[in-house]
């Protein structure tokens, strides 16, 4: 038998890994993929800016502190994909470049996602006594995963740089523009009209 | 030139049927088991949590009615329907001797998202070895996780469950 911390930290990086949990895999990927392994420092901190998002929300609503209307926030989740793919097309030296805008919307992001699911995972907690402790391990989970996707995407870019020999530039659009095509699909998927 | 084929990429991915359509709307699966065990009326208090939504699929995959469990138009068949499932999905054994557990309610979670089904198993004074099974919708999603907390004899743990691994012993 497992702690109880640890048994939400795995679930949490499962809940990461899992392919059906695609939405956030492919924010991650857009949120990379203009990087590449030598940002790894600049991409450690779009990482957990999001986790910090993701984790406000969640912990609020797991709190009963805040709830959200679900269809809307299923629906906004692809668009925060959309938007971060889309943006990586911008242009060094334009105002979205700046860095309010790289650390502050993928916070502002995480707070979306994080309400995703947060109503769900209210009822699976429930019962408890104390939800703030498997709560804080399932977000620990979720940031471990995030880095681990983080480290695959970026040993994909270093073949595709060093060995492939895109460029950084081409490789980014690639994945921009596929991360793109499938956020409008999962939109058209969610639309709550 | 390779920005000419960054439209072509779009145009190929937005056409693309995704592999993992069907289940688009992917909230976690999880599950939760809670299993007390009360010494002085040596009885294991068993607590299972399901989403109301993905039992009734379930159910209806298996060929149950619309049960609209917990509700004023709950079938008659409803606990039926559920003791029925529950007793294939929740197995508890104890030193090789699989127990019978007694139906002692249900009821909706807060948020009515859920259900919390009850048992109770009558289990000898002494015993060394128990075996919890807990597979609760594991063949409706690939995803699910079933979550298991035990309390036995001072003993506090967790067990984490997925479509690989179903079942553990533990001795005390």
């Amino acid at each position: 038998m497992n702690s109880e911390f640890y048994t939400y930290f795995q679930l949490g990086i499962q809940h990461i890994a899992d392919i059906s949990a695609y939405d956030h895999l492919l924010f991650v990927i857009a949120l990379c993929a203009i990087y590449e392994p030598k940002d790894w420092r600049r991409l450690l901190i779009l990482v957990t800016a999001f986790t910090i998002g993701h984790s406000l929300t969640l912990g609020l609503a797991a709190l009963d502190i805040l709830a959200f209307p679900q269809a809307i926030i299923e629906f906004l989740i692809p668009v925060t994909i959309l938007i971060t793919a889309v943006l990586n097309f911008r242009t060094r030296g334009s105002s979205l470049y700046m860095p309010l805008w790289k650390y502050a919307l993928p916070l502002f992001f995480g707070l979306i996602h994080g309400m995703g699911f947060s109503n769900y995972f209210k009822s699976l907690l429930g019962k408890q006594d104390s939800i703030v402790k498997p709560l804080f391990a399932f977000n620990l989970g979720i940031e471990a995963g995030q880095l681990v996707i983080v480290l695959s995407l970026m040993i994909l870019t270093y073949i595709a740089i060093n060995i492939v020999k895109i460029s950084l530039k081409n490789w980014s659009g690639i994945l921009s523009a596929i991360t793109a095509a499938m956020a409008l699909y999962l939109m058209w998927e969610t639309r709550f009209w | 030139m390779m920005y000419l084929l960054y439209p072509a990429w779009f145009l190929l991915l937005s056409f693309f049927p995704l592999p993992f359509s069907q289940d688009l709307w992917h909230e976690i699966h999880v599950s939760k088991c809670e299993i007390h065990h009360n010494a002085q009326a040596s009885t294991l208090e068993i607590a299972t949590q399901i989403f109301l939504d993905d039992l009734q699929t379930q159910l209806t995959a298996l060929g149950a009615p619309d049960l609209y469990l917990c509700t004023e138009k709950e079938a008659k068949v409803g606990n039926q329907e559920l003791i029925k499932y529950l007793g294939r999905k929740l197995k508890i054994t104890v030193d090789g001797k699989t127990l019978e557990g007694s139906f002692m309610g249900k009821e909706l979670s807060e948020d009515m998202l859920a259900v919390w089904t009850y048992f109770e198993y009558q289990m000898p004074t002494n015993f060394n070895k128990i075996n919890v099974k807990y597979d609760v919708l594991m063949d409706l999603y690939d995803d699910q996780k079933n979550i298991v907390n035990i309390k036995i004899k001072g003993k506090n743990g967790y067990l984490l469950f997925n479509k690989n691994h179903v079942e553990e012993s533990i001795n005390y």
